[in-house]
């Protein structure tokens, strides 16, 4: 909840207040350094494997105190351990309405089920190109309410399974298409509740958009860097009420379109690396998630951009989801779990709880 | 931020502060909250209490709220409570004043206590505690919620209309549901709903494009639950009333105290099965499952399978234990479950219905109290047999079912139409008989109907065409007679009831079960053998010896199955027929049986079993079964199996049937190694009246094993066997099967994960087996170095199955009558027709699969970070017969010319891209090669072999413009060729350029322009093609909520003809003029309208256009 200030705050000031701040502005003018050039970026490099220089985490921090909510309590889902479920590269999660994950692996080439509590319930796939089949499995999302979908990135082409893990299609085969569309460069997949199917194409920098037979409809976007245009397209959500969201790396920045591809709004996402994907989820009251493969940093923004949690030190996310209670999954593919975290008021922070 | 940036922001503030400083003072306590709208949530804590009453007010975008009838306000707590069902997401304005300084929410109330050393005034009469005074303003809890129901309800409604000139007007819908939440406290409800309809013609007939249309309950309440859908229904007391089934209906289970119960209603959407086959040595699968009466073309319902390999139970997955093919009914097993021609598999599963639409209604229940136990079980499945599938039973039809009773061969209608089909008659020596003739190329349409062998005089051939043939072989000599065999309606029920006490260390058990199985329901001929009956009685003592520790246990059960009892799945284990000296498949199902089992657990670990019974079935045979076991585990862990059975049937030649096992298995579980030596020897000898018959395998084997200390898992073994089969003189060896396996398994790390499983088994003959080898394997690796940018995977997976052996059959019917060219490429209008044959028989295939990616990112400049090469190499190699060693790393040239290779297919794809974050430009380029053959045919072969290399060079010279070259190469060869026919080589070769300027000065304009030129020739060719294409795509804001894009192409052909690199039917080249439109406007915040509009264009055809328009709402 966002609480405006009453006017009077602003009011109170006096004449002689405004030309004090006058003269501050003009001293901070001539104090401040430059900005710290791009090789003391390399040095924070070299001492971890993730890209976060120590401005960006003291800005983070301080962001983190301020924030109305905190991700945490994590509960591991799935992991890389011998036995069952087993998942080494985690790469794409998606929730159903029952609470189910599914999720892709792209080493062992197949899609897990786990139920809510993490228990594994069964796999589909395994290496190859016949049908059922996948190579290097990326994100996977949920399709409509019966069917779950999985970007099969090695075959070039969409499969839909029902809740059951079991195999109803292939609903898109990219090479189909490169004759009408040319080639195509997946990078991301959504779908919304009515089983219209959204794939980002980062060879182009557009937005496909497919119904929910796999039709192709039509293409949103293109290469720009004003909003409505994309650059370095790396993730792509949809909203409940089928709204897109796009986070772009080139751009540094998330976008929220309507079915049309009209700018609803846009804001900048504090800081990415350089490689990977900037996967986005949304949840039901338009709360998006993004997370920075590169970095291992997650950022929750409100329906309207406003940043209200983040969390640094995740290996490798490569996928997110909300689930129906409101929790948020993430897909760590350089460690190799899957680990659901709860959105929780922050008690030091002012703003107003839902209960 | 830089100073610039700094400067700006501090001016900008210091205007801002002066311009405020002549604003009017307002009420500091006074202000707005915004809240967002969740799912589920009706409250909202505001960051102030006590408001003052009558200073509140909401609204929303759309309209302002009522106090008492959109929301209420808890003043004193500051609570905002959400009357109605606002949408989530939705944002509330609320407005209002508060106390600056309030007081606190809570009142404590202080206790006096005297200081030390003064004196009460009423000594020893403590002040009565006043009763804390209850403050009206806090008695009632805003957080208490009234009564009813809290439901969260989402979900989309899409309705679209496609029309255009050369289709009819197609309406199609869609209707998707969620709904989750709460019907009373502790009561969660979550259903899903997805309705899909289809196109709707103009000619107003529907049809289903795939069965969609689906609903998913799920209902838990504290004492129970409820599902609706596609739900397991499993029931497990007692033995002879178990279930096992995928239903689509309603299943319901609750408890309450010590009762339980379970209960469904559904239509069943397969037939149960059992099916017991043997591995064919070396072959993982494919396994195909049938019908009861053993026809094949049927379908699996999908998760209803049980499968047991060597009587334990399997698990699905490709890293587990076997796949299915659910539409083919077919099972492959995975390299964890090496198949040999001694594996036992048992596949209990549901075949999708082929007779009558079928029902079922079962209920169970289960009481427990103290030492007293009772349970009942019910259930009743029919075929609706006023509902036939796939066929139309007239009046005569339904007069032969009743005249037939319960026999399948008496249930035969007429099977022969005229007009056409793919039988002709022909003249033989008993008279006249029906030949094939080929597809639609005779003068009859002639079924057949299964009767049993020896009953017929027609014999099944092969298949043409996805539909069986048929020949004539004389009467007596087929297992088919010409007629449509009608389905017999069933109808089974069976109940079950049982209980038991416990005394002390002794615990009674009984069971007893009815049946009613009507094989035709139609006839009530034959239905004197309906009803069965079953029972049981079991007596188990638990306790200690008398002067120690050691646990002892006793149990004796006795059973008896009625001949004409039919339980719902089979009662007895896969294959356990055999442990009585029975031949596999032979039928437990009616028995007598006596049981007894014993067994010690000493102090000092272990368990000792012994196991005692008497078998008699219908038919006369009898036997008698004995076994003793050892178990223990520990630092030395020990097993040790020493069984036999003897047996006699009735009325044969060769009345004895026996079994004689022995197992030892010896481990030793040292901190950092673990060896194990394996021994086993099993003879089986089965009744039979023509002669000896039996089996018999000898089995040695030594394993070595890492320990637990060792953190990596490696296991090693060696295991040699030898297989005997019965013969007059004993047993008479037939081969020598030799199997190392390999296995090794990293610790899951970041940086390395590594798996490798191993299997070389290779058998040798003696007597009439052939000489084999197989190879299985799987191998995982990756590997990460993030402080060099390095990255690799690999996975690798060889494997046997087996493949159909096909034929393409190509029939020239005349120029422009078929649809095919003469090497079978769809042309829509061609000489010649096709048809696929394909034969019952499996050829052993070996298979290899490998996937690698190795990855390199570079760069630390803010241009280059995020650069990468990156080099991705995918094959498939499919062989008849052995692999060869370099089959898994398949060179492209290999695939495309190598003749030994029925399926192959290679993926070589170097990709590059430089200073990915420069403003100026970056540059991307890929390298690929694809090269794909398919050989399964005997006689045709196709091979393509496809190059590009792309070069992409972005650029943005200003905020405002982007521009985009790409350059590009491709080379692609297709050869096919038909055995003794024709043959086609074609070499295709592709140069172009593509052109892209984009301007987006804001965000409610994007305008770009694309130009693209290739250069296309045919190999022999002098003459290229040139084309052009050109045009502009424009991106604009409409209004508030609108959005159109129009795209426009003009395409310029010069040169020689467009020519594709395979004949199809499709037009090559571009169209000559193509043009789109799209409109999207949003109606209202959850609603969407949308039209869009394709025109195309092509030289001498006519111009086509295509639209669609939609609304999509989501709520």
């Amino acid at each position: 909840m966002r609480t405006t200030p009453p006017p009077s705050v602003w009011g109170c000031a006096r004449a002689s207040e405004a030309k004090g701040a006058a003269l501050l502005s003009l001293a901070l003018l001539l104090l401040l350094p430059e900005a710290a050039p791009a090789g003391s970026a390399r040095a924070a490099r070299a001492s971890g494997s993730k890209e976060a220089s120590s401005a960006d985490s003291s800005r983070a921090g301080a962001e983190t105190d301020s924030l109305p909510l905190v991700l945490g309590n994590p509960v591991m889902l799935a992991r890389n351990a011998a036995g069952p479920g087993r998942v080494v590269e985690p790469s794409g999660v998606a929730v159903d309405a029952f609470g189910r994950v599914y999720v892709s692996d792209a080493a062992l080439h197949r899609l897990q089920r786990y139920d809510a509590r993490g228990a594994w319930l069964g796999e589909s796939g395994g290496l190859g190109s016949d049908p059922g089949q996948m190579r290097h499995p990326d994100a996977v999302t949920t399709l409509g309410t019966l069917s779950v979908a999985v970007l099969d990135e090695g075959n070039r082409r969409v499969l839909s399974y029902d809740l059951f893990g079991r195999l109803q299609s292939t609903l898109i085969s990219f090479d189909d298409l490169e004759d009408e569309l040319g080639r195509l460069d997946p990078a991301d997949l959504a779908a919304d509740r009515g089983g219209a199917v959204y794939v980002a194409d980062a060879e182009r920098e557009r937005l496909l958009v497919f119904d929910f037979s796999g039709r192709y409809l039509r293409t949103l976007g293109g290469l720009g860097t004003k909003p409505g245009a994309f650059r370095g397209l790396a993730g792509v959500g949809v909203s409940r009420r089928a709204e897109i969201v796009t986070a772009e790396r080139a751009n540094a920045r998330v976008q929220r379109l309507d079915a049309g591809g009209r700018v609803l709004a846009a804001w900048p996402i504090p800081a990415t690396g350089s490689w990977g994907r900037l996967p986005v989820a949304v949840d039901d009251s338009g709360r998006v998630a993004v997370a920075d493969e590169a970095s291992g940093n997650l950022w929750v923004f409100d329906a309207g951009g406003r940043l209200v949690a983040s969390l640094r030190g995740l290996e490798g996310p490569r996928s997110l989801a909300f689930a129906r209670d409101g929790t948020l999954l993430v897909a760590e593919a350089a460690s190799g779990r899957v680990r659901r975290f709860s959105l929780e008021g922050d008690p030091r922070g002012g703003a107003a709880r839902g209960e | 931020m830089r100073r610039g940036e700094v400067g700006a922001a501090a001016v900008l503030l210091a205007l801002s502060l002066a311009r405020g400083a002549g604003a009017a003072v307002q009420d500091p306590g006074c202000g707005r909250f915004e809240i967002v709208v969740r799912a589920a949530t009706p409250l909202y804590r505001l960051p102030h209490a006590f408001l003052r009453p009558g200073s509140d007010s909401a609204w929303v975008r759309s309209r302002p709220w009522r106090r008492g009838t959109d929301y209420v306000l808890d003043a004193t707590r500051g609570v905002f409570r959400v009357l109605g069902d606002p949408v989530p997401g939705d944002t509330i304005h609320v407005a209002a004043c508060w106390l600056i300084d309030p007081p606190p929410l809570e009142l404590q109330l202080n206790r006096y206590r005297p200081a030390p050393g003064v004196a009460a005034e009423s000594a020893g009469v403590a002040p009565a505690e006043a009763a804390a005074p209850v403050r009206p303003v806090t008695r009632h809890d805003p957080s208490t919620a009234p009564a009813g129901a809290q439901l969260a309800l989402s979900g989309n409604k899409t309705i679209a209309v496609d029309f255009g000139s050369n289709q009819d007007a197609f309406l199609r819908q869609s209707l998707d549901l969620a709904v989750s939440g709460t019907l009373a406290p502790g009561v969660e409800l979550t259903g899903v709903l997805s309705d899909r309809n289809t196109p709707l013609t103009a000619s107003g007939t529907t049809q289903d494009l795939q069965a969609l249309d689906r609903v998913l309950i799920e209902l838990k309440a504290p004492q129970g639950g409820a599902s609706l859908g596609d739900v397991p229904l499993e029931l497990t007391q007692g033995e002879f009333a178990r279930l096992d089934r995928r239903l689509q209906g309603v299943r319901g289970e609750w408890s309450i105290g010590s009762f339980q119960a379970t209960a469904a209603a559904a239509t069943a959407p397969g037939e149960y099965h059992r099916l017991q086959l043997f591995g064919i040595e070396g072959q993982q699968g494919p396994y195909l499952l049938t019908d009861r009466d053993g026809g094949l073309g049927v379908s699996v319902v999908a998760g209803s399978e049980v499968v047991t390999v060597d009587g334990e139970r399997m698990t699905r997955g490709e890293s587990a234990d076997y796949s299915i093919d659910y539409e083919r009914a077919r099972i492959t097993f995975t390299n964890r479950r090496p198949i040999t021609s001694a594996t036992r598999i048992t596949v209990e599963y549901q075949y999708t219905l082929n007779r009558y639409r079928r029902s079922l209604v079962a209920a169970g229940s289960r009481w427990q109290q103290g030492a007293l136990s009772a349970f009942f079980q019910g259930m009743s499945e029919g075929d609706d047999r006023g509902r036939p599938l796939d066929t139309v039973l007239d009046p005569s039809d339904k007069e032969r079912l009743r005249a037939a009773g319960d026999s399948a061969v008496r249930a035969i209608g007429a099977g022969v139409a005229g007009g056409g089909g793919d039988y002709d008659t022909v003249r033989v020596a008993q008279g006249l008989a029906f030949a094939y003739a080929g597809p639609d190329s005779g003068q009859f349409t002639v079924q057949f109907a299964r009767v049993g062998a020896g009953e017929g005089e027609y014999a099944d051939s092969t298949i043409v065409a996805g539909r069986s043939v048929y020949r004539f072989v004389g009467a007596g000599n087929g297992a088919y007679r010409v007629g449509r065999s009608l389905p017999l309606p069933e109808a089974h029920q069976l109940l079950a009831v049982g209980g038991g006490v416990r005394l002390g260390v002794a615990a009674l058990e009984l069971e007893g079960a009815a049946s009613r199985l009507d094989h035709n329901t139609f006839s009530s001929l034959d239905d004197r053998d309906d009803l069965g009956g079953a029972g049981r009685a079991t007596l188990r003592l638990e306790g200690k010896l008398p002067g120690s520790r050691a646990a002892v246990s006793s149990v004796l059960q006795a059973r008896l199955i009625g001949d004409r009892f039919a339980p719902f799945v089979a009662l007895e284990r896969p294959f356990a027929e055999e442990d009585w000296g029975l031949a596999p498949g032979t039928s437990l199902d009616h028995q007598r049986r006596v049981d007894w089992t014993g067994s010690l657990r000493p102090a000092g670990g272990g368990e000792l079993a012994a196991r005692a019974g008497r078998l008699s079935i219908p038919g006369g045979f009898t036997s008698v079964r004995r076994e003793l076991e050892w178990s223990r585990d520990g630092l030395f862990s020990t097993h040790a199996l020493v069984s036999r059975s003897e047996g006699t049937g009735r009325g044969l030649r060769f009345a004895d049937g026996g079994r004689e096992r022995a197992r030892l298995d010896l481990r030793l579980r040292l901190p950092w190694i673990e060896p194990a030596l394996l021994a086993e020897s099993d003879q089986r000898r089965f009744p039979s009246d023509t002669g000896r018959v039996g089996e018999r395998f000898r089995e040695a084997g030594l394993e070595l094993a890492s320990g637990r200390a060792v953190p990596w898992r490696l296991v090693a073994g060696h295991t040699v066997r030898r297989d005997s089969r019965a013969a007059p003189g004993g047993f008479l060896d037939r081969g020598l099967a030799r199997t190392t396996r390999v296995s090794l398994e990293g610790p899951a790390e970041r940086r390395l994960t590594l798996g490798l499983s191993y299997q070389h088994r290779e058998v040798e003959p003696l007597a009439d087996l052939s000489r084999s080898r197989s190879d299985l394997g799987n191998l995982s690796m990756r590997v990460e170095d993030p402080s060099r940018g390095l990255g690799g995977q690999m996975h690798l997976e060889v494997t046997a199955e087996g493949e159909n052996r096909r034929v393409r059959k190509l029939t020239r019917v005349g120029a422009g009558l078929g649809a095919y060219d003469s090497l079978g490429n769809y042309l829509g209008h061609g000489d010649y027709d096709l048809a696929l044959v394909v034969s019952p028989e499996l050829d052993r295939v070996e298979r290899a699969a490998l996937s690698t990616l190795m990855t390199w990112r570079f760069g630390s400049s803010e241009a280059w970070r995020g650069s990468r090469i990156e080099f991705d190499f995918e094959s498939d190699a499919r062989r008849r017969g052995k692999l060869r060693l370099g089959d898994p790393v398949v060179p492209p040239g290999a695939v495309f010319t190598d003749p030994g290779l029925t399926r192959g297919s290679v993926l070589q794809r170097l990709e590059v891209e430089l200073a990915p974050g420069s403003r100026a430009s970056n540059l991307r380029a890929r390298a690929e090669r694809r090269v794909t053959a398919d050989r399964t045919f005997e006689n045709f072969s196709q091979a393509l072999d496809d190059r590009s290399l792309t070069l992409t060079w972005r650029t943005r010279p200003l905020g405002v413009l982007s521009t985009a070259l790409e350059g590009r190469s491709r080379r692609q060869i297709a050869a096919q060729t038909v055995l003794q026919g024709a043959a086609l080589r074609r070499a295709l070769g592709e140069s172009g350029v593509r052109g892209e300027v984009v301007y987006t000065p804001h965000s409610r304009l994007r305008a770009a322009a694309e130009i693209d030129a290739s250069w296309d020739r045919l190999e022999g060719q002098i003459e290229a093609t040139r084309t052009v294409r050109l045009g502009p795509d424009v991106g604009v804001q409409v209004g508030s909520g609108g959005h159109l894009e129009v795209s426009a192409r003009r395409a310029f052909v010069g040169g020689a003809a467009p020519l594709g690199l395979l004949p199809t039917a499709d037009p090559i080249g571009p169209p000559r003029w193509e043009a789109s439109t799209h409109l999207d406007h949003r109606v209202r915040e959850s609603a969407t309208l949308g039209l869009s509009f394709t025109v195309t264009d092509r030289p001498g055809r006519r111009t086509q256009s295509t639209g669609r328009a939609e609304l999509r709402a989501y709520f």
